[in-house]
């Protein structure tokens, strides 16, 4: 008998388990359809229904073991038979390992699952296609006897496994070298860390010896430790991308499109919860990237491109971000048909449509309100539009970017933290108090003298590197009751009006976001520094000037600006039209 | 009685629908397909299915012969289009409790539902 917490715990790892061995056969299943001759994917496939099958009636879940001892059998006949396999039979297995995915979710709840309809089918397809071979010469358990009741015998799951057979007779005990953590518990050591940190930057900074060779020790201690908590979350970015074979595959048939889906740069690294807040975005990009920019296969070959279609995943690191692009070799996103959705919407007005370049109308293509398309296919239209795939990025503090050339396919950049735990911020200081810009979108910082600032309609400019800037005081922004009113005549110019010519030069912090720059100018500049950002609790997460707020040293709360909503309310082309048309010059 | 209704025809189910629920029995499910109607079988456990013959996904006599290989103790009873001497005659060997032939009126079925029961 197992106790009753062991017992909780190997079902804990089955399952674990379960959900790798579901996601590996999407993906041997996909390259199986594609080259159903591959003996390699046919044995492995073999061989984790048979581990999985074992494990699951080991543990008394006859739904996944009935349902993976039939998968098991019709891959014995495959591999001993060199069976052939038509397209029926890649809709039953694909069927049959979403239903595998559907078990794993149920069980793991306890909840009540149906599955039988679909084992009698598979085994109406062994009946029909497989078993009618002739039954002495095929190696295979007895084929659909009694599945339930050979349990409680079936226990050792690697009975069969060829390197284990090598090794002496004598029994003994493997222990893994891998641990499985459950994510809430790393978020929870995450915050503690965080929490050290600050708690450090305090005790130090109190102290009148805070050059001391401890506090250096200390220092440098918990900056290991930070590193080393954020390097647990790390997992390869292969763990998501794998999904895709799966997804590419679904969406191309549904849509009678051919598409390869390459995956490039699998194994960077990126915090586990930041790859799961933008998984849907991923979704949902490269479900558009086949459903919209692959044209057909006849379409292609008339346009002189390959027949097959491309689509690639490819990450990479640049600095502390990671870069994740998907490439597709499709017709490209044409920006008059853009521009006049956005008309026919409502969304611009034509006066404004004619002052935009082609690149600013393609970013028209985020704005909410624009991706609820006409035609709502099943594959593309799920009401899901790109307004929430910049939401979520910008969310965890990355950028989307779009390029795309017309007939040649257009690619889509997320710029992601490769952790969220902590960011590199700028501190600066504005009516004596702190606050900190990420620097992730600081460009740069200068200094100029108030006379080179000009007056321009609404707004304020100056000249940077040979270009206008917009330049904006902090301080008015701070004075507004909210970011809407900036367009109240001469809100922007308020601080500027009360400079005095000879005054001294003015603190300015360069940012950029999607490509847009401009300049704020702060009382005060301080230092760069690691902060770890908290967010906002009601009511105050919804003040758009601010994303978040983290704690000094000295104890105070510092609020991080937004950069990303102060420059979308600035650039706003509704709301701004004279403001933007006068930057744009 | 419970009944379990399996037809992919939505008109053919609600027909029968009122049928059964005319004579005082219940409905306790309806199945488009083989695949739910097998697994709806194993859960529901109806004292009567009414199996369509012809199927999107599988042919009824199919179906059939997974619930009789089963040992489920629901009663079926075949509602096909189909009225062959030969048709009727495989599905009864192979374990049907009654053979109706589409079109059909009310009283058919609550007559084959009193006799099987």
């Amino acid at each position: 008998m197992i106790e009753k917490s062991k017992e909780k715990q190997y079902r804990e790892m089955f399952f674990a388990e379960a959900y790798e061995a579901h996601e590996e056969l999407d993906k041997l299943f996909t390259v199986l359809e594609k080259n159903p001759e591959d003996k390699g994917s046919i044995e492995s496939i073999f061989r984790i229904t048979h581990t999985v099958k074992g494990n699951a009636m080991a543990l008394g879940l006859d739904p996944i073991g009935e349902l993976c001892h039939t998968l098991e059998e019709m891959f014995t006949y495959i591999k001993d038979h060199d069976m052939k396999l038509d397209k029926e039979f890649f809709g039953l297995i694909f069927r049959a390992n979403d239903k595998f995915g559907e078990l794993i979710d149920t069980l793991k709840k306890n909840g009540e699952a149906t599955y039988k309809g679909l084992v009698a089918k598979l085994e109406l397809y062994l009946d029909k296609h497989f078993r009618t071979l002739e039954s002495n010469n095929v190696n295979s358990e007895p084929p659909n006897s009694s599945t339930n009741n050979e349990s409680s015998q079936e226990l050792e799951p690697s009975d069969t496994e060829p390197d284990n057979e090598s090794e002496s007779n004598q029994p003994k005990i493997n222990f893994s070298d891998q641990v499985q953590i459950p994510v809430r518990k790393l978020d929870g050591l995450l915050n503690l860390v965080g929490e050290l940190i600050i708690e450090k930057d305090t005790i130090i900074a109190r102290d009148q010896n805070r050059n001391s060779n401890m506090y250096k020790r200390l220092n440098r201690i918990t900056s290991d430790m930070q590193y080393a908590v954020m390097d647990i979350r790390l997992v390869q970015v292969g763990l998501l991308f794998n999904k895709f074979h799966r997804i590419a595959r679904d969406v191309a048939e549904a849509e009678n499109k051919q598409v390869n889906l390459q995956l490039e740069g699998t194994e960077i690294e990126i915090d586990r919860n930041i790859l799961k807040i933008i998984s849907d975005s991923l979704v949902h990009l490269v479900r558009n990237a086949i459903s919209h920019g692959i044209e057909n296969p006849e379409e292609r070959v008339g346009l002189g491109k390959p027949q097959i279609g491309t689509v690639t995943l490819n990450a990479c690191n640049e600095k502390d971000i990671v870069l994740i692009e998907i490439k597709d070799d499709g017709k490209g996103i044409d920006p008059e048909a853009i521009r006049n959705k956005a008309l026919e919407r409502g969304m611009i007005s034509e006066e404004y449509a004619s002052t935009l370049s082609d690149k600013e109308v393609i970013q028209l293509i985020f704005e909410s309100g624009f991706s609820n398309a006409d035609q709502v296919t099943e594959i593309s239209g799920r009401g899901v539009g790109m307004d929430v795939v910049k939401k979520a990025t910008e969310s965890i503090g990355g950028q989307v970017n779009i390029e795309t050339v017309l007939g040649e396919g257009t690619t889509f950049t997320l710029s992601l933290p490769s952790s969220m735990a902590v960011k590199g911020a700028l501190l600066f200081e504005q009516d004596s108090q702190e606050f900190a810009v990420p620097l992730s979108f600081t460009e740069a910082v200068i200094s100029i003298r108030p006379k080179e600032i000009h007056k321009v309609n609404k707004g304020l400019m100056a000249d940077y590197l040979g270009q206008t800037m917009l330049i904006v005081f902090l301080k008015d922004l701070f004075e507004m009751e909210g970011l809407d009113s900036f367009h109240d005549n001469g809100s922007l110019h308020k601080t500027f009006d009360s400079l005095k010519a000879n005054d001294e030069n003015i603190n300015v912090i360069i940012v950029n976001y999607n490509g847009r720059y401009m300049g704020l100018a702060v009382d005060k500049l301080l230092q760069q520094k690691e902060i770890v950002e908290k967010p906002l609790t009601q009511p105050l997460d919804k003040v758009d000037l601010f994303s978040g707020a983290t704690i000094l040293g000295n104890g105070m709360v510092c609020l991080v600006l937004n950069i990303a909503s102060v420059i979308e309310k600035l650039f706003s082309e509704r709301r701004s039209v004279q403001l933007s048309q006068s930057m744009m010059n | 009685m419970k009944v379990l209704i399996v037809d992919d025809s939505e008109y053919m189910r609600s027909q029968i629908n009122d049928a059964i629920l005319e004579a005082g029995h219940e409905v306790v499910g309806e199945a488009v397909n083989g695949e739910t109607a097998i697994d709806l079988a194993f859960q529901l456990d109806p004292d009567i299915i009414t199996l369509d013959n012809i199927l999107p996904d599988m042919v009824g006599m199919d179906v059939l012969r997974v619930l009789q290989k089963a040992n489920l103790r629901s009663k079926i009873i075949i509602v096909s289009g189909v009225g062959m001497e030969s048709a009727i005659k495989e599905g009864l060997s192979n374990g049907a409790a009654d053979y109706i032939v589409k079109p059909f009126t009310p009283q058919t079925i609550v007559d084959a539902i009193s006799k099987v029961a």
